[in-house]
């Protein structure tokens, strides 16, 4: 058993090859780093409205950590195909923002507002690239293009007044998938003959559009999303270490 | 070649850990409180402003005051009192003022931006048990809130209703605009209450608790 758990964590540890990659040669990688969220997705607006709903484009996505497994194979000495499956947990940043403005919307004595995380899986195929740049070094890139199967995060409200619990009213979880792209360059650095560490930057972008339900909405104020159609793009940067079969 | 072996396999070790725990560690709700800050604004006077709609001359004003904000004091009462006329109709405002600021603030303007999840109820005092009317449009206060009837009266002849609606779907009643139908001469009390009721206003009284809870005596003539 440990063995096989040896192995798999060799199967599955491996970076950006593509400085390994020569005609015929293949890999596989994993990569670990961060994800930074760009656009309305990582706003975090201070949303107060006594008068109505606000569906507020903000997605307060935080930075979130990001994983990821891929593999190619290379049919000439600096192309081949590949694909790359990732996951990435991101969870509410500015929470006390959020729970702010539903506080003052409601003019309450008192919010308590717990949030889960977005959930992004990402299934992409495409081209890889490798230029050699000097002995042991190359620069990589690769352009891909797939799917995303995203959630948004479940978000709890409960509201306190003058002594009183007045409920909580939730924001559910929702589902997509949707196509997605992803697309950066890296460095890499051959280690060992068949070994490689690699330092790349992707950006990555998709936009499911959400139908996002809400529970206990029973008065017209506050921030109340029943759709996110807003892109999740960002930024990933990431380390990681690659196993090359049949490199010489 | 081993110290080569070894650093790959330390690199590789770690990368699975800081995978796991990127990805899997940072996958957890968070939570947080948010408390409001210290109040700055009190309702100290509670204005009820009447125009009988038969004869313009005929207008009132009614002023509850509590200016000390401990609540300590007893309120000035010494203006709260409507004398109107029997067996009329007046339209009626209700304004809210914070007399600790000058200017005074007018409470009312927020209470009217805040609409959604205000509710005003108004009690006229001595009631039957069948005259009070507990639903999603009266503006009777139940008995589990203090409102005592009798069974023998002689009984306020006074009739509140509210003439304002708020931006809900479907929409509520607020209550700063209102009508009062007096009926043959009686006197007792009107009890107005404010109730507070975020996210929870359907009408009735019950969700929710009261922003304020006042007196005034009536003398129908």
């Amino acid at each position: 058993m440990r063995r096989i758990k040896v192995l798999l964590v060799m199967l599955l540890s491996c970076a950006s090859f593509a400085g390994l990659a020569q005609n015929g040669t293949a890999f596989v990688g994993i990569n670990g780093g961060i994800s930074l969220p760009m656009g309305n997705w990582s706003k975090s607006n201070y949303i107060v409205n006594t008068q109505g709903y606000s569906n507020d484009p903000s997605g307060f996505a935080n930075k979130a950590g990001i994983g990821s497994l891929d593999g190619a194979y290379f049919f000439s000495r600096y192309i081949g195909v590949g694909a790359l499956v990732s996951y990435a947990s991101y969870n509410i940043k500015n929470l006390d923002v959020l729970s702010g403005g539903y506080r003052e919307s409601f003019d309450v004595d008192q919010v308590t507002t717990t949030a889960s995380s977005y959930i992004m899986l990402n299934v992409l195929a495409g081209l890889y690239f490798n230029f050699p740049v000097i002995t042991k070094w190359s620069v990589t890139a690769r352009a891909l293009a797939g799917v995303t199967d995203a959630s948004t995060p479940q978000i709890t409200v409960d509201v306190e007044d003058g002594g009183v619990d007045d409920g909580t009213f939730e924001q559910k979880q929702s589902n997509k998938t949707a196509f997605a792209l992803n697309g950066g360059i890296g460095i890499r650095y051959k280690v060992l003959k068949c070994f490689a560490i690699n330092l790349r930057g992707d950006y990555f972008y998709s936009k499911p559009d959400f139908r996002i339900e809400n529970t206990e909405r029973h008065n017209s104020a506050g921030r109340l999303v029943n759709e996110y159609n807003q892109p999740l793009s960002g930024i990933n940067v990431s380390f990681g270490v690659a196993y090359c079969f049949g490199c010489k | 070649m081993k110290i080569y072996i070894s650093f790959a396999r330390k690199v590789l070790s770690g990368l699975v850990a800081s995978v796991i725990l990127f990805t899997g560690g940072c996958n957890k709700k968070e939570s947080t409180i948010t408390p409001a800050p210290p109040s700055n604004e009190f309702l100290t006077t509670v204005e009820l402003s009447l125009h009988n709609t038969a004869d313009p001359t005929d207008t009132l004003l009614a002023i509850w005051r509590q200016l000390d904000p401990t609540g300590s004091a007893p309120p000035d009462t010494s203006k709260a009192i409507l004398n109107l006329k029997a067996n009329s109709t007046y339209s009626a405002q209700v304004v809210i003022l914070d007399e600790t600021q000058s200017p005074a603030a007018v409470v009312s303007d927020e209470i009217k931006v805040r609409e959604n999840y205000h509710l005003f109820f108004f009690q006229p005092t001595p009631i039957s048990a069948s005259n009070l009317i507990i639903s999603n449009t009266s503006t009777d206060i139940p008995v589990s809130d203090g409102t005592v009837t009798s069974a023998t009266g002689p009984y306020l002849n006074l009739t509140v209703s509210r003439t304002d609606l708020d931006a809900n779907s479907p929409p509520l009643q607020i209550g700063l605009t209102d009508n009062f139908v007096t009926g043959a001469a009686s006197n007792g009390w009107l009890r107005v209450v404010l109730r507070h009721q975020p996210n929870v206003k359907n009408g009735t009284y019950d969700p929710g608790s009261s922003d304020l809870d006042v007196n005034y005596k009536v003398n129908i003539n």
